[in-house]
C-alpha cells in the first residue's frame, strides 16, 4: 500500500478533488498535486466525477481533461430505463469504487476521462463490464434471477448454465456455459438467465444431468447412478496394483463437446469402479507410481471389469533451453499423456513414460513451439525452443474491447497455422508473441472501423518487428433513428446489425460474425460506421418489438440516411408440438428463420416446454419457416402471420411411410438401394458445412434433401421416415443406377409402390485410340434436353452395363480426365439391351503429363513442382500421376517428394506449342548433402533445382552433424545450396 | 475465432480429402486407401484437410481407423446425398484449393457433383 509522503488539505481551500494514492485518500486539491505526494500517479475523484488517473505533469500531478459523460442503462426484457444500480471503475482503489446511480431521466451523466473500463450493476440484474468510449452510450442489463438447487447425492459438483437464446450456429454450450461449484451440503445456487436456458450439472459418482427448457427453482437434482466401469489394475507379473489412479472422462451425450470426467482410486485388490457415467465412448486414464500410463478410448463393456496391465515405465528428466542457452521457466512439456512445467532452472520431470519412442513437446510464451523424439530409457533431455519474434502493429485510434487480431503464417497461398494477437489500449498497439520466422497475412477488426489488413514479413527468429501505423477508418456508414410504430417514440437500446450481403446469397460464416452492430441512443438514434462499399442487410431488434430486416441497403462515406426506422409488436406466434400419437412433444428444440440458403442463424430460438407449447411473441408479419429439431422428430413447418394477429401452430411429427417393390422390366432385383432425389436442383452456391465434435454437422447453401432405403434380396423396400412430396426415384447398386421414376408420396400415412422401372439395358465399352479399353471413365446417359438419366463407370477393362433405362434415343457421354469427352447417339429398346462403343482421343494441349512412382508404385498426394518458364505446384493423383497444362513453351524441370522417400527431379524438358509432353519421376535411392556449414535456424537456408525449383520446403529440417549440415534425402545429383547470407554454393548429395 | 473467443477452422487454400464410408465398411477393403491418407495426412498435416464422413450412425471402430487430427463427422444419408449427390459409398471426393473437384472415386447417380464445399469445424 502506498502513503501519502505530503498532504494539501491544510494549506488549500476545500478542493473540488480528492486525491488517493494506493489506497489512502492523501489530499483535497484542485487541479493538480506536487509530485511528492505520491509514488505512482494517484487516483481523483470528484463532485459527480467518475474516479479518473491522474497524469504526469513535470514536477505535478494533474488531473486530466475530463468530458461530459452520458450513461443510458435499459432493461434488455422491456427495453424501459432500469430505475437505480451501482457503478464502478474498475482497478481504481476501493475508497473510490463504487458510487450509486438512480436514473430520473433518460441519461444518467458523469465527469470522466476516456477511456474507462466500468463495471456496472443494478439489483436483479447480470453485472457488466465494459470499456466505455464514447460521450454518450447506452448499456443494455440482463435480468437475473438464483435458482437453488439441491445435489440428491450431496457431495461436490458443478452447474453450467446457458441461455437457450444465446446457443446457435457458432455458439456452443462450453463457450457460453457459466459454472458454479456447489455449497456445503450440495446446495448450487445458480444465477439464471430470464427464459429458456440449457442447465448440465455434473457431480462425481453421478451419471451427468441435463435441465432444458425454462430452470425450475428449488429443483432436487436426481444422481442417476448411471453406468459403472470396473477396473482392475495390474503390473507386468500380474500382481494387483494398489493406489492406481483410474480417471474416466467422456462427452454430456447431447452436448457437443462438453465433458465430465470421474474417478477412483485402486484398492490392495487392484480393483476399483468409476461410478456415474453416461453410456458412450470414454477416454481411460490409469496412472501408478513407476508404471508407464495407460490410455484408451473405449465403449464400456456391460458389466464386465477391464483388466489393466500396467508396463514399467521411465520417468524423463530434462531441460528446456532457448537458443542461446537461457533456461526457458514455466514451460509446458507434454508427452504420452504426461504433463509438467519447468522450474526457474528449465528442469522439468516426465513421469510414467511407457517403453516406446515418445514424442515429447515443449512450449512456452513468446517462442516457437518444439517437439523431439526420446527413445524410450533416456534420462536426461534438452528441448531447444526457438524465440519468437514479437510483432507489433501500432494503430491511431482506440482499440476498445471487441477486438479481432489474427496473424496466419502463410506459404505458397496456403495457411500454415494461425496466432491470435493480443491488445495494447494506450499506445494502441496490436502484437503477437512468439511467432517463427515466416510471411504473415496479418487481420485486425476493431467494431466500428473497416478492417485493417496487412502482410507481415519475419525473416529472423527472436526480436521484435514493428508494422508501419496503420489508421482506423471509420469507412462507410448508416444513420437513422428507430421508433416505436404506435407512438413514434425513439426506442433506445436497439440493436441494429448490418449483415453483408443477404442470407439467400452465399455468404461467408464469418461475415456474418463479424457483423458491424450499434445499440441507438436515449433518443432512438444511431449511426453504424466501419462498414465497407457493397449492399448490407441491416437487422434491428429490441425487447418487446419485433426484428426490422431490411435488405439491399448501401453505405455511403458520409453515412446514408435510412431515415425512420419503424418498430412494431408483430404477431403473436404459439407452437404446439405433438408426436407421432398427436401428444405433446415437451423439451423439443424449435427454430424460426427465415427459411434461406445462407442463414446461418434462425430470427428465433426457443424449447418447447412440458406441454409441448413454445411462445414467440413479436414475430416480423410475412411467413416464417418452423424447423423442430427434436431427437426422432425433424420437421419443417411454415407459418404466416399478419401485424397484431394471434397464431397457433401445430407441428406434428408424424411422417409418411413408403413401402414397396422395385423391378427392372417387371423382374424383381436383388439388393441395391433406392434412392429418393428431389427433382435436380443445384445448390444455390458453395455448400457450407459447419460442424462441431459430437454433434451432428450442418448444412447451408442446399435446396433440397434426399431418401435412400435398402433393397432386400426379395426386390422390396421399406422408407421411413419419408418426406412428403414428388421424387425422382433411382435403384442403385455399386457404382451403377437405372433412369428415375417420379413418384409422389404423400403428407401422411402408408403408401405403396411398385417400382417398375423400364426394361431397356445399355452395355457398352469405352476404349482408347489404339482400341485399349479404358477405366474409370464417366459414363452418362441422357435425353436431347441434357437432362441426365443416369451414370455409372467403366470397369478395368472399361465396359460399362446399365439397366433400367428408359426406351428412346438417348445421348451417351463419356468422359476422363487428359481425354476429349466422346459422345454417340442411341436408341434404347422396351425391353433387351443396346451396345455401344466409345473411342477417347487425348486431348491436344501445351503441357507436361506424367507419373512419381516409388519404387515401382504411384506415390498418392505426391507434390509436384514445376519451375522454370512457369512455376507451379499441383499434387499427384492417387495413382501418382499428374497434368500440368496451360503453359507456355519454354524449359521446364519437374520435382517431387516420395512420402517417406527422397526429393527429386527430372532433367530439364523442352515443350513446344501444342504439345504435351510425358514424364516419369522414379524417386528411388536416397543421398544427403554433407556440407561443412554452421548451425542456423532451418527457415534461413535454401534448397534449388537445377531450373531453380525450391526444394526446402519439401525436406524435413536439416541436421548438423560435427559442424556438417547434413540435408536429405534427395536423389543423387546437383544441387544449389543458399546460405542464410543469400550466398549460392552447388553442392552434391551423394 | 468465434463471439467466445474459441477457434474455428475453415480451411481456404487448402487440399481437402473427403473419404465418405458407411458405418460397417470393411476396413480390409478400404485399407490401401486410409493407409494412404495416414501418410498423407502425417506428412503434409498443414496443406490438406481430412475429412471422413460416416454416413449413417456413429460407429465407434471407425475412431481408431481415422489419422489423428483428421476430423470424423458423422453425416445422415440424406445430408451426404444433399451434397454429394450420391448414396453410393465408399466415395472419396478430393477438392482442391479452389474447392473445385479434382477427383471423385464414384459416380453419382444424377452425374452432378458438388465439391465447392466451405467447411468450418468447431472446437
Amino acid at each position: 500500500m502506498a502513503f501519502c509522503a505530503f498532504t494539501l488539505a491544510a494549506t488549500l481551500p476545500l478542493a473540488s478533488f480528492s486525491w488517493f494514492c494506493g489506497q489512502t485518500a492523501c489530499a483535497s486539491a484542485t487541479l493538480s498535486l506536487p509530485k511528492s505526494a505520491c509514488a505512482s500517479p494517484p487516483w481523483v475523484v470528484g463532485a459527480d466525477t467518475l474516479p479518473v488517473r491522474a497524469r504526469d505533469g513535470g514536477s505535478l500531478w494533474t488531473v486530466p481533461p475530463l468530458s461530459d459523460l452520458q450513461l443510458a442503462v435499459v432493461d434488455a426484457q422491456s427495453g424501459r430505463p432500469v430505475a437505480s444500480g451501482w457503478i464502478e471503475v474498475v482497478d481504481a482503489p476501493p475508497p473510490t469504487l463504487r458510487q450509486n446511480w438512480v436514473q430520473k431521466n433518460q441519461w444518467l451523466s458523469w465527469k470522466a476521462a476516456l477511456p474507462l473500463r466500468v463495471r456496472l450493476g443494478a439489483e436483479g440484474y447480470k453485472t457488466k463490464e465494459f470499456t466505455w468510449a464514447q460521450a454518450s452510450m447506452t448499456v443494455v442489463l440482463e435480468r437475473e434471477q438464483v435458482l437453488t438447487w439441491r445435489l440428491a447425492g450431496g457431495g461436490p459438483g458443478e452447474a453450467c448454465v446457458a441461455p437457450w437464446a444465446e446457443l446457435g450456429t457458432f455458439a456452443p454450450f462450453s463457450a457460453k456455459a457459466l459454472c458454479v461449484q456447489a455449497e456445503k451440503e450440495g446446495i448450487l445456487k445458480i444465477p439464471a438467465p430470464a427464459g429458456a436456458a440449457v442447465v448440465v450439472v455434473r457431480s462425481p459418482g453421478c451419471e451427468p444431468h441435463v435441465v432444458r427448457g425454462t430452470p425450475p427453482q428449488n429443483y432436487l437434482v436426481p444422481c442417476a447412478p448411471g453406468v459403472t466401469l470396473t477396473v482392475h489394475v495390474q503390473d507386468a507379473q500380474k500382481e494387483d496394483v494398489a493406489n492406481a489412479k483410474v480417471t474416466v472422462t467422456a462427452r454430456v451425450p447431447g452436448m457437443g463437446n462438453f465433458p465430465y470426467e470421474s474417478a477412483c482410486t485402486t484398492a490392495a485388490s487392484g480393483v476399483c469402479t468409476v461410478k456415474g457415467l453416461a453410456e458412450g465412448k470414454v477416454k481411460v486414464r490409469v496412472a501408478a507410481q513407476g508404471k508407464a500410463a495407460w490410455e484408451q478410448e473405449l465403449v464400456i463393456p456391460q458389466g464386465e471389469p477391464i483388466t489393466v496391465t500396467l508396463q514399467p515405465g521411465w520417468d524423463l528428466r530434462g531441460r528446456v533451453l532457448a537458443f542461446d542457452g537461457e533456461a526457458v521457466v514455466e514451460a509446458s512439456v507434454r508427452g504420452h499423456g504426461a504433463e509438467a512445467k519447468t522450474s526457474p532452472s528449465g528442469e522439468f520431470l516426465l513421469e510414467g513414460l511407457p517403453w516406446e519412442l515418445v514424442t515429447v513437446a515443449a512450449q512456452a510464451k513468446g517462442f516457437v513451439p518444439a517437439t523431439v523424439a526420446v527413445e524410450p530409457g533416456t534420462q536426461q533431455v534438452i528441448l531447444r525452443l526457438q524465440r519468437g519474434t514479437r510483432l507489433e502493429w501500432p494503430v491511431v485510434g482506440d482499440l476498445w474491447e471487441g477486438v479481432f487480431a489474427e496473424a496466419a503464417l502463410v506459404e505458397n497461398g496456403e495457411t500454415l497455422q494461425v496466432f491470435a494477437g493480443s491488445v495494447t489500449e494506450k499506445p494502441a498497439t496490436v502484437w503477437w508473441e512468439g511467432l517463427p520466422p515466416g510471411t504473415y497475412r496479418v487481420e485486425v477488426r476493431v467494431p466500428g472501423f473497416t478492417p485493417l489488413a496487412t502482410e507481415a514479413r519475419i525473416s529472423e527468429a527472436g526480436g521484435v518487428v514493428r508494422l508501419p501505423e496503420a489508421r482506423l477508418d471509420a469507412g462507410l456508414s448508416f444513420w437513422g433513428r428507430v421508433v416505436a410504430k404506435a407512438s413514434g417514440q425513439g426506442v433506445v437500446g436497439a440493436r441494429v446489425r448490418a449483415e453483408p450481403g443477404d442470407p439467400a446469397e452465399f455468404r461467408l460464416p464469418h461475415e456474418v460474425i463479424h457483423a458491424g452492430q450499434t445499440l441507438t441512443r436515449a433518443d432512438g438514434t444511431f449511426t453504424l460506421t466501419g462498414l465497407q462499399k457493397r449492399r448490407y442487410r441491416l437487422v434491428v431488434e429490441a425487447p418487446n418489438f419485433a426484428p426490422l430486416l431490411l435488405s439491399g441497403l448501401e453505405p455511403e462515406p458520409g453515412g446514408a440516411d435510412l431515415g425512420t426506422l419503424e418498430l412494431s409488436h408483430g404477431f403473436f406466434l404459439r407452437v404446439h408440438v405433438v408426436d407421432a400419437q398427436l401428444h405433446p412433444r415437451p423439451w423439443a428444440p424449435v427454430e424460426v428463420g427465415e427459411g434461406k440458403a445462407y442463414e446461418y442463424e434462425p430470427l428465433f430460438r426457443g424449447v418447447a416446454n412440458e406441454k409441448g407449447t413454445v411462445e414467440f411473441p413479436h414475430v416480423p408479419p410475412g411467413r416464417w419457416r418452423l424447423v423442430v429439431t427434436a431427437p426422432g422428430c425433424e420437421k419443417e413447418q411454415w407459418a404466416e402471420g399478419e401485424e397484431g394477429e394471434e397464431k397457433a401452430v401445430t407441428v406434428s411429427c408424424r411422417h409418411p411411410r413408403v413401402r414397396g417393390t422395385v423391378l427392372v422390366g417387371g423382374v424383381p432385383v436383388a439388393g441395391g438401394e433406392v434412392v429418393f432425389a428431389p427433382p435436380h436442383v443445384p445448390p444455390r452456391g458453395p455448400v457450407v458445412m459447419v460442424h462441431r465434435p459430437g454433434e451432428k454437422p450442418r448444412f447451408f447453401g442446399l435446396n433440397a434433401t434426399g431418401m435412400a432405403a435398402p433393397v432386400t434380396d426379395e426386390g422390396t423396400f421399406v422408407l421411413e421416415p419419408a418426406q412428403a412430396g414428388t421424387w425422382q426415384v433411382r435403384w442403385v447398386l455399386g457404382q451403377r443406377s437405372t433412369s428415375p421414376l417420379s413418384v409422389f408420396v404423400p403428407e401422411e400415412g402408408e403408401s405403396t409402390v411398385v417400382l417398375d422401372f423400364p426394361g431397356g439395358a445399355l452395355c457398352g465399352r469405352v476404349k482408347d485410340e489404339n482400341g485399349a479399353g479404358l477405366p474409370e471413365v464417366a459414363v452418362e446417359v441422357m435425353r436431347a434436353s441434357g437432362e441426365v438419366l443416369a451414370g455409372g463407370e467403366t470397369d478395368s477393362t472399361g465396359y460399362f452395363h446399365l439397366a433400367g433405362m428408359v426406351a428412346g434415343a438417348l445421348g451417351v457421354q463419356a468422359r476422363r480426365e487428359g481425354y476429349a469427352p466422346g459422345r454417340v447417339q442411341v436408341v434404347v429398346p422396351e425391353r433387351g439391351t443396346v451396345e455401344v462403343e466409345i473411342v477417347l482421343r487425348p486431348q491436344a494441349r501445351t503441357g507436361l503429363k506424367g507419373k512419381v512412382v516409388s519404387p515401382g508404385a504411384g506415390v498418392a498426394g505426391a507434390p509436384v513442382v514445376l519451375c522454370g518458364s512457369a512455376a507451379r505446384t499441383v499434387y499427384a493423383n492417387a495413382d501418382g500421376s499428374f497434368e500440368l497444362f496451360g503453359l507456355q513453351p519454354g524449359q521446364y524441370q519437374v520435382c517431387a517428394k516420395a512420402y517417406g522417400g527422397p526429393v527429386g527431379c527430372t532433367s530439364a524438358v523442352t515443350l513446344r506449342e501444342q504439345e504435351t509432353r510425358l514424364v516419369e519421376l522414379s524417386l528411388e535411392g536416397q543421398a544427403w548433402i554433407r556440407e561443412e556449414l554452421d548451425p542456423t535456424p532451418d527457415a534461413a537456408l535454401g534448397l534449388l533445382s537445377e531450373l531453380s525449383c525450391p526444394l526446402a520446403w519439401l525436406l524435413p529440417a536439416p541436421s548438423w552433424e560435427r559442424g556438417n549440415l547434413v540435408w536429405g534425402p534427395l536423389l543423387p545429383g546437383t544441387y544449389t545450396l543458399v546460405t542464410p547470407s543469400g550466398l549460392k554454393r552447388l553442392v552434391r548429395a551423394r | 475465432m468465434d463471439r467466445e473467443g474459441k477457434r474455428w477452422q475453415p480451411f481456404p487454400n487448402k487440399l481437402t480429402v473427403w473419404l465418405a464410408v458407411k458405418p460397417g465398411a470393411c476396413f480390409g477393403c478400404l485399407a490401401p486407401v486410409l493407409a494412404s491418407l495416414k501418410s498423407l495426412h502425417q506428412e503434409r498435416g498443414g496443406e490438406l484437410a481430412l475429412v471422413v464422413l460416416v454416413v449413417g450412425e456413429r460407429h465407434l471402430a471407425w475412431e481408431s481407423q481415422v489419422p489423428q487430427a483428421a476430423y470424423l463427422v458423422n453425416v445422415s444419408p440424406q445430408a451426404f446425398a444433399r451434397v454429394f449427390g450420391t448414396f453410393a459409398l465408399p466415395f472419396l471426393a478430393v477438392c482442391n484449393r479452389k474447392g473445385l473437384l479434382v477427383r471423385a472415386e464414384t459416380l453419382p447417380p444424377s452425374g452432378g457433383t458438388v465439391c465447392n464445399l466451405e467447411h468450418y469445424f468447431l472446437e
